[in-house]
């Protein structure tokens, strides 16, 4: 099978901490895959490192069968946990940009959903509200035609309602050729869109699995398997 | 990519950048018009030199302050937009590491030439207005009756390029200090100040080093003619300052490509 994401030996350490340790992942096309772990697991580092904002302290990634390097970064739709646009840029400066950089970026699709929510493209970023910003970004990044999206927590921090906005979004926005890695720990939400979960412990994958093989062999649902496996 | 970039970093940069420019100029107009009524003859008096006094030395403040803005400016911007949270922007887009962060440089090195140009105009306006100029002018003929002309013009000229340069090498410490304290994941501004420290004892040696000869033996300097003396102190600031900068920039590149460390 054909894997868009090949990951082997991949370890990372922060001095004497081991945030990742010898991870070996294959993910094919097609799939929206959870990455799923409590606080400090290490999905984030892992993220980090797919999209070459950390550097490994040994191992490799392969996207499409490239290393992380500008052929990577345009296949990869990168949505952080955090906002990263200029506070002094409005929001059709940012769909400018993207246009800009990415040749797969649909401006109409991204004007479409801005309409949708009701959101003025003539804005700056530092007017808007947290909850505002994270759909601004959310719309810039699926508004891509990538062949990999990596959503680091989308959910998070956001009401119900916006959850269910953002979910929608993401469903309905992408290629079904294209494979879509959501980090989050708020797994009821995101449950019943997963394809696969990864399961991460202290820097190891514990588990790797289709979502419906997961249920079959547990008889549980994902986020009853979370809350047995990471019991405090 | 690397233009575009460039371009994307004008649109974030130019509107306080040009108002720096612009305040520098409008300021050496006004200036000028100020000194031109405080030195005039019919108004003269002591409470005019004195105020004069405190014309010149708040004009000089305000020019510095400017610069210092600048410099303050275009460091935070090149912190903000690679190291905090705009870095998962910047350095997740298609394009390589160093064209990235040659981006910043150059839109650095630009706009420090631009304020210094215009910092060029204000004096200009400052001293031409109230008709200084004429003074100048009068230096000038009295330099060249004891110097040659060409020698005149080499160490102005080797003066503008020594003075670009030296601001090109001071802000490049400054970038070089921000790309080495990223190292450092939860305290970068701590490790950039340390870094700063470090890098600016190290460069003061090399400053020692460059010139010892005119701590130590003073008197080899007896006989020189003072304007070939200039000059090569001058060659000599220059190619400190694009040593500097070759090493600096190289090293940011480095760092930046092998151990990025967006925690």
């Amino acid at each position: 099978m054909y894997n868009l994401l090949e990951i082997q030996g991949l370890s990372k350490s922060y001095g004497n901490v081991q945030a990742l340790s010898n991870i070996n992942l294959s993910i094919g096309s097609g799939h929206i895959t959870g990455l799923l772990g409590p606080n400090g697991s290490g999905k984030t580092t892992l993220i980090k490192i797919i999209c070459g904002l950390l550097q490994p302290t040994s191992g490799t990634v392969l996207i499409d069968g490239n290393p992380v390097s500008p052929q990577s970064k345009a296949i990869v739709s990168y949505l952080p946990d955090t906002t990263y646009l200029d506070n002094n840029m409005t929001v059709e400066a940012a769909i400018a940009m993207f246009m800009d950089f990415y040749k797969d970026f649909d401006a109409n699709r991204a004007y479409t959903m801005l309409s949708n929510l009701n959101i003025n493209p003539k804005l700056k970023m530092k007017t808007l509200s947290k909850g505002t910003k994270e759909k601004v970004q959310l719309i810039l990044v699926m508004s891509r035609r990538a062949k990999l999206y990596i959503l680091d927590e989308p959910i998070a921090g956001v009401d119900p309602a916006a959850r269910d906005y953002i979910l929608h979004t993401i469903i309905n926005n992408y290629d079904p050729s294209a494979t879509i890695l959501i980090s989050t720990h708020l797994i009821t939400d995101v449950e019943q869109v997963l394809d696969e979960a990864i399961f991460l412990q202290y820097g190891n994958v514990r588990l790797y699995q289709p979502v419906e093989a997961l249920r079959m062999q547990s008889g549980k649902s994902v986020d009853e398997l979370f809350r047995e496996v990471y019991r405090c | 990519m690397l233009g575009t970039l460039i371009k994307h970093e004008f649109k974030k940069t130019w509107i306080i950048m040009t108002l720096i420019c612009a305040v520098t100029i409008v300021l050496g107009i006004l200036g000028g018009i100020f000194f031109k009524l405080t030195i005039d003859p019919d108004f003269s008096s002591e409470a005019n030199e004195f105020i004069l006094a405190f014309g010149i030395i708040g004009f000089a403040m305000i020019l510095s302050a400017l610069s210092m803005a600048t410099t303050i400016y275009l460091v935070v911007h090149y912190y903000r937009s690679l190291y905090s949270s705009q870095g998962y922007l910047s350095f997740t887009l298609p394009v390589s590491i160093t064209e990235v962060v040659s981006s910043r440089v150059i839109i650095g090195f630009t706009w420090s030439l631009l304020v210094s140009l215009s910092m060029g105009l204000a004096l200009f306006a400052a001293v031409g207005i109230p008709g200084g100029l004429a003074y100048v002018k009068e230096f000038y003929d009295e330099l060249i009756s004891t110097v040659e002309v060409s020698q005149v013009y080499k160490v102005m000229i080797l003066c503008v390029f020594a003075i670009i340069f030296r601001s090109f090498a001071t802000l490049m410490t400054y970038f070089f200090c921000i790309s080495i304290g990223q190292l450092w994941g939860k305290h970068k501004i701590l490790g950039a100040v340390l870094c700063y420290f470090a890098t600016s004892f190290v460069l003061m040696i090399f400053s020692f080093g460059f010139n010892y000869r005119m701590f130590f033996s003073p008197d080899a300097f007896t006989g020189l003619d003072s304007f070939e003396y200039l000059a090569t102190t001058l060659v000599k600031t220059i190619v400190y300052s694009v040593v500097t900068i070759a090493i600096f920039y190289g090293a940011a590149i480095f760092t930046s490509n092998k151990q990025l460390n967006l925690d």
